[in-house]
């Protein structure tokens, strides 16, 4: 009868139960959000492109911000568009939303609700910024828009007339915006954005994009793209330059900064995740060797 | 003629598109602008469609009692319900030229305590089977998968705040890894007997493992002596060698849709017209 042999430390380590993987990830999200572990960032040059962009334009400048997204990228995406927001009202910008996609209208309304209402209590709808809300059509809808706003967007999300939104009135189409930033989880998203709208108008396009999703808009940097944000990472460290930016008012503040305090929890996850890259490979060579060897051992 | 006229319309519209792209004049711009519209309103037409066609699936399924009819049934009641209050505007101000999301309606509320935590719930579950995923696929079993996985740790890394104090706490760390990289690679080739790679990566490797030593001896760890750092390592990474692939592949794909239009406009190509039999 054959002997069955036992499986080595090593050979055990390559085909352990994904359970503990699963356990150790949880365990690295969940302490640092329990003790709250927040990390400061430094901004790389594509984020810090995005800020010195929005400090450059003078205040009053029509910037139109298209939250192309769904809750599935909210955790990397909202804060961008949060961000987003608090700077531009910062620097006095006056608004436009839009999206390209139906989830897009209801992540607007979780900006304008929990950041432009609450802490820009001098915005006014429809003076300083308006919600066009969503149309179908993906890249359709910018190539009608780069001409006419009110040929697809007749009323705003509240049903006003487009001609009787004050802000709407010197606006036509695109060319009139003086930046586009958009954030977006996919198609149509910045993308479409930049070969539609930006090249076709000659409007500066910026935006924020998922981490997955980064690597395929670098080639448009910087020439297309005035700056590129991608996932979590660049959303921190776009906060910490708003809270280095504007310290009078953020000052060591990181409460309200989503990225920031997420940060924590992916940082250990990855390193969870190295740990057991490293782990398996030395599992790996470590039992490749000692399989060669019995080999040899049979062979003599 | 049932191939004939779409051939033609297709033709058409190819063309007006095309020269409109490089003469952005009347009529042609004002042309573009109302195909655009034309296809937005397909678009919204196309929502009809692929609701109608997802009811036709589940409901047949939940009649036959197929297995899983279950999950038909509930996929069947989550749509009809939203379909119920976004059409009727349930909930809001009264009428129906209020916001789907005004305060108080049903549509928002389906979406803020339904539709947003089960569908980041399910996102969420992502990052568990990439942490598996990756801890069984990431092996350096050759020479392309030990690039990849480099790579993907250096990204990794990078990707926190550990690449930048892995820097600043152990400075020359890189390069004494890069070092013992290209030792190892010189290695193989003396191995190997092959002479010209060897003296040529012996030569980086001993001017790297060198300077980084200098660092350590001579400046006692002070002074920026190092060359690299994760984070540049990291940039490096995505706009040099990735980007590179990016561009190979956007232009390959750009040229594949060239020839896929041309194929379309002059009709070589008729399998979107379907069968003959048809």
């Amino acid at each position: 009868m054959a002997q069955t042999e036992t499986p080595s430390m090593m050979e055990r380590l390559q085909t352990i139960d994904r359970r503990w993987i699963f356990l150790f990830i949880m365990l690295a999200v969940v302490i640092p959000l329990a003790f709250d572990l927040t990390i400061d960032e430094v901004a790389t040059p594509e984020v810090q492109a995005i800020y010195d962009r929005i400090e450059d334009l003078p205040p009053g400048s029509n910037v139109l911000l298209p939250f192309d997204y769904g809750p599935e990228s909210e955790p990397e995406l909202q804060p961008m568009a949060d961000s987003y927001v608090r700077h531009l009202c910062r620097r006095k910008q006056k608004l436009f939303f839009m999206c390209l996609w139906p989830t897009g209208q209801a992540q607007t309304l979780k900006t304008v609700d929990q950041v432009l209402k609450r802490e820009f209590s001098d915005y006014r709808y429809g003076r300083d910024y308006v919600m066009l809300g969503f149309r179908p059509g993906g890249q359709g809808v910018i190539q009608v828009v780069v001409t006419d706003f009110r040929t697809l967007y007749q009323s705003d999300v509240e049903g006003t007339p487009i001609d009787d939104v004050p802000m709407m009135q010197n606006v036509k189409g695109l060319k009139d915006m003086d930046l586009i930033l958009n954030i977006s989880g996919g198609f149509p998203g910045l993308k479409e954005w930049i070969q539609f709208g930006g090249d076709r108008t000659g409007v500066p396009v910026a935006g924020g994009v998922t981490a997955v999703q980064a690597p395929l808009l670098y080639p448009y940097y910087p020439g297309q793209l005035s700056g590129i944000m991608g996932g979590l990472k660049a959303a921190a460290e776009y906060e910490s330059l708003l809270i280095q930016g504007y310290s009078e008012a953020y000052g060591t503040d990181t409460e309200r900064f989503a990225a920031i305090r997420r940060m924590g929890p992916q940082t250990l996850a990855h390193l969870v995740i190295i740990l057991f890259l490293v782990v398996g490979n030395i599992a790996y060579f470590a039992s490749r060797g000692s399989s060669r060897e019995r080999l040899k051992s049979l062979e003599k | 003629m049932r191939r004939q006229i779409p051939l033609l319309i297709t033709f058409v519209v190819g063309v007006i598109m095309l020269f409109e792209a490089f003469i952005p004049h009347p009529p042609f711009d004002q042309l573009n602008e109302s195909l655009s519209i034309t296809f937005d309103v397909l678009a919204a037409f196309a929502f009809v469609l692929g609701g109608g066609n997802l009811a036709k699936i589940h409901l047949a399924k939940i009649s036959r009692s197929e297995p899983g009819w279950g999950y038909s049934a509930v996929t069947m009641a989550g749509f009809f319900a939203m379909l119920a209050i976004g059409l009727f505007k349930l909930g809001g101000p009264s009428g129906v030229k209020h916001a789907l999301e005004a305060e108080g309606s049903w549509f928002q509320a389906a979406y803020d305590y339904c539709f947003l935590p089960l569908s980041a719930t399910t996102f969420s579950l992502l990052a568990f089977f990439v942490a598996s995923a990756s801890y069984r696929a990431f092996r350096a079993k050759n020479r392309e998968a030990t690039v990849l996985l480099i790579a993907a740790l250096i990204i990794l890394l990078g990707r926190t705040l550990v690449g930048t104090a892995l820097t600043e706490t152990l400075p020359g760390s890189l390069e004494l890894m890069f070092g013992a990289l290209l030792a190892y690679l010189a290695w193989e080739q003396y191995r190997s007997k092959r002479w010209i790679p060897l003296s040529l990566i012996g030569a980086v490797a001993a001017f790297v493992l060198a300077r980084t030593l200098y660092g350590y001896l001579v400046l006692a760890g002070g002074g920026e002596f190092y060359l690299l750092t994760v984070p540049d390592l990291v940039n490096w990474i995505m706009v040099v060698p990735q980007l590179a692939g990016q561009r190979a592949i956007m232009i390959g794909i750009c040229l594949g849709i060239i020839s896929m239009s041309l194929r379309l406009i002059l009709g070589v190509e008729r399998s979107y017209l379907g069968s003959d039999n048809d």
